[in-house]
């Protein structure tokens, strides 16, 4: 390669850099002080197959929330959200990963995920597995392990509220708070979409 | 045994009046439901009373039973809901359920869809029973 053409290599590479740097510095999500490489566990996925979340989601925007199909006020929303925002950006869309862990594997059978889930977008994961591993996969996300909160069949489960959201280039930006608006789903997806991918 | 016929049909009536005349009141707007995804839903409105009122319970047709619940958020990002008894309407206060507060959640909730309205009987301490219309929402809309 000619000396000119490793320079323009050089510059096309840094001002990608850049550019995906000034796309998280406009993210309206709670930001992260030093983006972070992704936590590493596999669950298992609606049809029943090993899901490596780190293998899975190479490259892709990724987005992870632990929830529950029975909570009707926090869970439901986000997804709603999300997919009302992939409706609007389909380009992004295809490049990323929902993925939905639940926090409450007695009720949430894979086929009452599924149901959950497809109605929101059918392109929506949807993991579950036993209670040790659920509870490995929350402790490396870095949040306070789901428990279940009072009894009988109306039980209800405390866990995490907020989205995490990993860019293609596999760092985790920023979370996602319940009360998240719609807007700003919209606006940090395509942001996100800009911060380029690692090469493999 | 007529004069007392008489007498217990005007006492009715004076009672009946008594209530009808009464200037309570409680407004309630903004009433939706967002479109239901698992077995339970969330409806949120919200509501102002002329005088310290409580609401106490809630019910429809179209669930099996109607909870008053509150969803807090910890410092660690955690979210909880529970039940809570009674929601407190101090006099001339707007009170707000909204997602990620105080709502009436819907269990075991019939199929609803987006524009489908639903009777919600709201039951307060002393102002008695006030049924409601609210709407279904689209669940990404549901904070408008």
């Amino acid at each position: 390669m000619q000396p000119r053409s490793l320079l323009l290599v050089l510059v096309c590479v840094l001002l990608a850099a850049c550019d995906g740097g000034a796309a998280a510095a406009d993210l309206q999500g709670a930001t992260v002080a030093e983006p972070t490489p992704k936590p590493s566990f596999t669950l298992t996925d609606t049809e029943g197959r090993p899901y490596d979340f780190v293998a899975e989601t190479e490259g892709k925007i990724t987005l992870l929330y632990f929830g529950y199909t029975h909570c009707p006020d926090i869970c439901p929303v986000h997804l709603a959200q999300i997919a009302e925002a992939f409706d609007q950006l389909p380009r992004v869309a295809a490049e990323s990963e929902v993925v939905f862990v639940t926090v409450d594997p007695e009720r949430d059978t894979p086929e009452v995920l599924r149901r959950f889930l497809d109605r929101f977008d059918r392109r929506f994961v949807g993991l579950t597995g036993t209670p040790d591993e659920l509870k490995a996969a929350q402790e490396a996300v870095g949040v306070t392990p789901a428990f279940k909160d009072g009894g009988g069949e109306d039980y209800t489960v405390q866990h995490a509220g907020q989205v995490f959201a990993w860019g293609p280039d596999g760092l985790l930006y920023a979370q996602y708070p319940f009360g998240t608006r719609q807007q700003t789903w919209v606006n940090d997806l395509q942001l996100l979409a800009k911060i380029e991918s690692r090469p493999g | 045994m007529t004069a007392r016929i008489a007498l217990l049909v005007v006492a009715l009536g004076v009672t009946a009046c008594a209530a009808t005349t009464d200037s309570r009141s409680i407004d309630v707007s903004n009433a939706r439901i967002g479109e239901p995804a698992g077995v339970h839903a969330a409806a949120y409105m919200t509501l102002k009373s002329d005088a310290d009122d409580r609401l106490v319970a809630a019910a429809t047709d179209v669930a099996r039973e109607v909870q008053l619940h509150v969803t807090a958020t910890e410092d660690d990002g955690s979210v909880r809901m529970e039940p809570t008894g009674a929601i407190a309407l101090p006099a001339g206060q707007e009170v707000v359920l909204e997602p990620g507060g105080t709502h009436l959640m819907l269990m075991d909730v019939e199929p609803l869809e987006a524009g489908d309205t639903v009777t919600l009987e709201l039951e307060f301490e002393r102002f008695g029973t006030l049924p409601v219309t609210a709407t279904v929402v689209e669940l990404a809309e549901v904070f408008e």
